[in-house]
């Protein structure tokens, strides 16, 4: 006695896209492996803003401002941080409890193909933030955002005042993404640094 | 009546679906075309050798490419007419032409790391006979506050002074406050201190391994392929 086959018949897979990938698979995945390469060299170039930073601070001939790039404190969100040297604790250790920064998330780029980089004021980590400063910044945040406009209309727990450093397109200009943080955090401190003096006096 | 709706919604969905098989057939079709051209790019720098993958020098390897301290350490190296890098006084007479001139007596040379003084800590200290070059970098670290003064203030003493201050972009420190430390202060790119490696390498075949090593890493953090590796 034969045994005849049971159950449905084995067919090829017909969605034209899975089939691209199937036919194209050891290429696709050849490639999506250099997302890691692009990702360590967009932190490594995003780190290096610190040094562009510094120049435009001696451009203004405002010394009393610190640029430093912090990549230890929350490895997966690094970041680029702009305080004017009166805001940190007057022994001069430790971080200033609001700072202007240039945040984005390492890797860079997830595997959604999401670029992740934003600009605002930040008021510290959860664990470690003054909250009176963090209420009196977040009482004044909706002027601030007014006073900037948009795209500057979020708000976070963390930032007060912030905005996306968004790619359009399909491919990634990593120095006009550079070049739009770098401009969002000097217009970012020029409306909100004086608010932030005035929040330290109080506070 | 239920199923009269019923009916009129599969119909819309139907029609909703057949336009996104439609859009993503159309997809397919387009990226057919873009995959024989990413191939060709691929294929392209394959054969040029340049489809590699991660850093090609040890110290990005390591992961220290950007930590000032490990910089500090080459360099202190690279400076010591001593050192095994078979060099003899070359990078140091590089630098200090690119700091003011060259002096006598390089081979008494001495150079160390991380000297601690009153109210400074230099990266970087080389003496020689008479001279004294005091140097800090900077690649992603910020400025202590007042630091460029302070080491301006705790070394300005010393027989014939220099202070070089190391960074991406050659920019001036941000912390020396006073005019004399401002004056003092020489700046340097890590560019330029990757030229003056290319020339004390030059017509210098048997520089140490490590020195070609140093090479690639300045090259990388410079963002320059190393032409002759």
């Amino acid at each position: 006695m034969t045994l005849e086959p049971e159950g449905p018949e084995l067919r090829r897979i017909h969605d034209d896209r899975v089939r691209f990938y199937l036919d194209n698979y050891k290429a696709i995945e050849t490639w999506a492996r250099i997302r890691s390469d692009a990702n360590k060299e967009l932190h490594e170039l995003s780190l290096s803003m610190v040094d562009t930073i510094a120049q435009d601070v001696l451009a203004r001939g405002d010394t009393g401002i610190d640029v430093r790039a912090d990549d230890l404190t929350n490895p997966r969100k690094p970041r680029v941080v702009l305080a004017r040297r009166t805001w940190r604790p007057s022994d001069g250790e430790g971080e200033a409890p609001a700072a202007i920064v240039i945040e984005w998330h390492n890797p860079p780029i997830d595997k959604r193909g999401e670029f992740t980089m934003y600009v605002g004021v930040r008021v510290g980590d959860r664990d470690r933030r003054d909250k009176r400063v963090a209420k009196y910044l977040s009482e004044r945040a909706p002027r601030l955002r007014e006073a900037l406009g948009h795209p500057w209309l979020a708000e976070s727990e963390s930032f007060p005042v912030w905005r996306w450093v968004l790619q359009e397109g399909d491919a990634l200009d990593e120095l006009a993404i550079l070049e739009t943080a770098r401009e969002s955090a000097w217009r970012c401190w020029d409306t909100c640094a004086a608010v932030i003096d005035d929040v330290l006096r109080v506070a | 009546m239920l199923t009269e709706e019923w009916a009129e919604t599969f119909a819309v969905m139907a029609r909703t679906w057949e336009r996104i098989g439609a859009t993503g057939r159309g997809d397919v079709a387009a990226w057919d075309e873009q995959l024989t051209a990413m191939r060709a790019e691929q294929d392209r720098l394959t054969r040029m050798g340049r489809w590699t993958r991660g850093p090609a020098d040890l110290m990005s390897v390591a992961g220290v490419h950007r930590r000032e301290l490990a910089h500090s350490a080459v360099l202190r190296w690279l400076c010591d007419p001593a050192g095994s890098h078979a060099l003899g006084a070359a990078f140091l007479e590089q630098l200090l032409g690119a700091t003011g001139g060259v002096t006598d007596l390089l081979h008494d040379a001495e150079a160390a790391t991380e000297i601690t003084r009153e109210r400074s800590r230099a990266d970087v200290v080389i003496r020689g006979n008479g001279w004294t070059v005091v140097a800090e970098l900077k690649i992603d670290a910020g400025e202590m506050p007042d630091q460029c003064q302070r080491l301006y203030e705790d070394w300005r003493t010393e027989p014939q002074p220099r202070f070089v201050f190391l960074t991406l972009s050659g920019r001036p420190p941000l912390t020396a406050t006073t005019e004399p430390a401002r004056r003092a202060w020489q700046c340097l790119s890590w560019s330029e201190i990757s030229q003056l490696l290319e020339k004390a390498v030059e017509g210098r075949p048997g520089a140490a391994t490590a020195v070609q090593e140093y090479r690639r890493t300045l090259h990388a953090l410079i963002g320059r392929r190393l032409s002759h590796p």
